[in-house]
This record gives C-alpha cells, sequence and structure tokens, in this order.
C-alpha cells in the first residue's frame, strides 16, 4: 500500500515536470563593446587589432581568439596576441604577448527583461617575453558582466580585479575596472556606442613620480558595430584618456567576429 | 501509523496533483510557424498582449535558418528539417518584426500583440 502510494506520487511527478521543460528558450543578444566583456555565451573567432599611442612607446597588437561553449551556459576563450612595441627610445621588438585564457559562466538570463548577467576568471599566461618587453605577467582577473536592454538602448556593465601574480615589484600591482558601455542599436546593419571605462590601481610599488597607485584613470571609448553580413560583425573605436592619470595617450581599438 | 503515511500520501498527492493542474491552466498557447524555401508561413502571427506563448518553428529547409526579434533582442537557431518550440516572453500590444537572419530577404514576418 505505501510503496503503491509513493509511486503513484512519483508518477504523477515525473508527469509534471516535462510541462515545464520542454520549451527552448531563445538567445539574448547585445552588440559588440570594445572593452567591455559581454554576459553572452559566444562560440565565435575574434580578430583584434590595436594600436595604443603609450606614453613612452607605440604598441601594435594582434589577436586572435577563440570563443566556445562548453555547456549552453559555460564558454571558455583562449586568446593569443603578437605584439609590435616600438620604443621612443630603442630599437623595436616583436613577438608573441602573454596567452590569456577565460572561463564565464552564464548565471542569470530573463528572456522577459532582455537581461543577462555573467561572472567569469581570465587568467593572463607568461608566455610572452618579459626581458623584451611583451608582457611574461602571471595574472588573474574575475569579473561580472551584466547586460539589459532598457528601451531602445542597450547597456553592458562590467567591473574586474586583476592580481599581477609575478615579477620582481614589490608589492605586486592589483588594479580594479568598471566598465559601462551603452549602444543605441539604430539598425542592424550599424551601432553606435560609448563606453566609459574607469582603472584604478589599488596596490603596487609607488616610488615612480608617474606611478598611477591609488589614483582613477578614466577613459571614453567612442565607437561602432558593423554588421556586413549574417554572423559578421566589425567594431572600432577609439579610447581616449579624461583625466590627467593615464597610462597611454590614446587607444585605437577594431575586431573582425565571424560566430560559426 | 499506517493512517499517518495514508494521510501523508494523500497530501503529497493532492499538492502533486494542484501542481499538474495549475500547470495545465499555465500551459502557454501554442503558435505553428514554419520556414519553408527560406519563407515563413504564415507571416503574420496574432498573439494575446501581455501573456507568454510559444512559437512552434518547423525548418523544413535543409539548411539552418536563424530566428531573430531584434526589437526584443532575441535569436534562436533552428536546425534544418528539426522543429523547435520557443517559449515567447509576453508582449506589450504592438507589432514585432521577425527574420531569418541566413535569407532576411525572404524569411520574414510579424506578431502582432494585442
Amino acid at each position: 500500500m505505501r510503496v503503491a502510494a509513493v509511486g503513484l506520487v512519483f508518477l504523477v511527478c515525473c508527469a509534471v515536470a516535462p510541462a515545464y521543460a520542454q520549451y527552448d528558450e531563445p538567445n539574448i543578444t547585445f552588440f559588440y563593446p570594445l572593452v567591455t566583456r559581454r554576459p553572452i555565451i559566444e562560440r565565435e573567432l575574434e580578430f583584434k587589432l590595436m594600436h595604443t599611442k603609450g606614453l613612452d612607446a607605440r604598441e601594435t597588437e594582434a589577436t586572435a581568439a577563440i570563443e566556445f561553449p562548453i555547456l549552453p551556459r559555460l564558454q571558455f576563450e583562449v586568446e593569443v596576441p603578437f605584439l609590435v612595441l616600438n620604443p621612443d627610445e630603442g630599437k623595436v621588438v616583436a613577438g608573441f604577448g602573454d596567452i590569456e585564457l577565460q572561463a564565464k559562466l552564464q548565471v542569470f538570463k530573463s528572456v522577459q527583461y532582455r537581461a543577462l548577467v555573467a561572472f567569469g576568471l581570465e587568467s593572463k599566461l607568461a608566455s610572452g617575453s618579459r626581458a623584451r618587453g611583451l608582457g611574461g605577467e602571471y595574472a588573474v582577473e574575475p569579473f561580472l558582466t551584466a547586460g539589459i536592454a532598457l528601451g531602445p538602448f542597450d547597456l553592458i556593465g562590467e567591473v574586474a580585479y586583476e592580481w599581477i601574480l609575478n615579477g620582481d615589484e614589490h608589492p605586486r600591482e592589483q588594479e580594479f575596472t568598471a566598465r559601462l558601455a551603452i549602444a543605441y542599436p539604430a539598425s542592424r546593419w550599424f551601432i553606435p556606442l560609448l563606453e566609459l571605462v574607469t582603472v584604478t590601481k589599488t596596490r603596487g610599488p609607488a616610488d615612480d613620480e608617474e606611478s598611477l597607485l591609488h589614483k582613477t584613470q578614466v577613459y571614453l571609448v567612442p565607437g561602432f558595430n558593423i554588421r556586413p553580413r549574417a554572423g559578421v560583425t566589425f567594431r572600432a573605436g577609439v579610447q581616449v584618456p579624461v583625466t590627467t592619470a593615464k597610462a597611454f595617450d590614446y587607444q585605437f581599438l577594431s575586431a573582425l567576429v565571424v560566430e560559426f | 501509523m499506517r493512517r499517518v503515511v495514508w494521510l501523508l500520501t494523500m497530501v503529497i498527492l493532492s499538492i502533486a496533483l494542484s501542481v499538474a493542474g495549475a500547470s495545465a491552466a499555465d500551459t502557454p498557447p501554442e503558435l505553428a510557424l514554419t520556414l519553408d524555401q527560406h519563407r515563413f508561413s504564415p507571416e503574420e502571427l496574432r498573439v494575446k498582449a501581455n501573456a507568454p506563448f510559444v512559437l512552434v518553428i518547423t525548418n523544413k529547409d535543409k539548411e539552418d535558418e536563424e530566428f531573430e526579434m531584434s526589437s526584443l533582442r532575441i535569436e534562436k537557431i533552428i536546425p534544418g528539417g528539426k522543429t523547435l518550440q520557443l517559449k515567447m516572453p509576453a508582449l506589450k500590444p504592438g507589432t514585432y518584426q521577425f527574420i531569418g537572419d541566413f535569407n532576411e530577404k525572404t524569411a520574414k514576418g510579424r506578431i502582432v500583440a494585442e
């Protein structure tokens, strides 16, 4: 009797569950910011080109990246940069920089409110030559990113904290970054966007007059997305400092994204 | 002891049945949408505003298609030869355009929420 009753309850519960589980959920999609991480689980190839006019060097970086979901809400990314460094004093050096690995987990999705939240961890491997100025840093950076569509605008915000784990400097650097990106999807083919970036070095050596320790650097990044065909997006923009505390004079950013 | 077990079983059963009843009552209405030769049919769907619904999309073409409603920021790949039951959000009254992203010149339509 008892077994029969429990069995009946189990059967009813089993019959109820699929009523909720049988439907597919659409994916939510947002624009591509230039520097802010997206809360979207992606499956794409990305080719980035960046040129930075630094305080004592010009740097050009070409990067290839693959982003791949291994679960519907979990994505991995591998990014391989190639750098050309042209210092104001000294000769030009070129070579591979630090490889970056990233894992991103989408923790909240609301199709009704067109909102997404994801967190992740990015780690930098010291594959570049430190002696030649091409990186050589081990670092970890947990981040939290969220996006929402508000009326005709899309907003994506991100906070991240980076720890550098190697090097002779003492204490080793730590950095807090907050980014906010806003876009107006004017059409499916063209989206203008603007990003606000703040970077604060919270820990690191302070023996240098130009040290950025405890100073908040603020940057603006106007840019755009162009979608020449389905599954392909080109984005470009320029990051400019708006505070005297700055790590560079300007930075051109561009990327071609191919979904697969 | 047997009476307690019986009572407990009945309570659990009644909860399960009420959940089942509620689930049946909450089952959103389904609307069929077919993609054939890169064209959606029907091209216009009418739904009740402010109530979620299910789009049952059948892709009769061999190629994959991406169903996209840019005003809602949603998209979903519909594999060739497959049917997906897509749970859609409640829509405010209005007209919402949708397209097949890979064949947008022909694969297009609209949902009217009223």
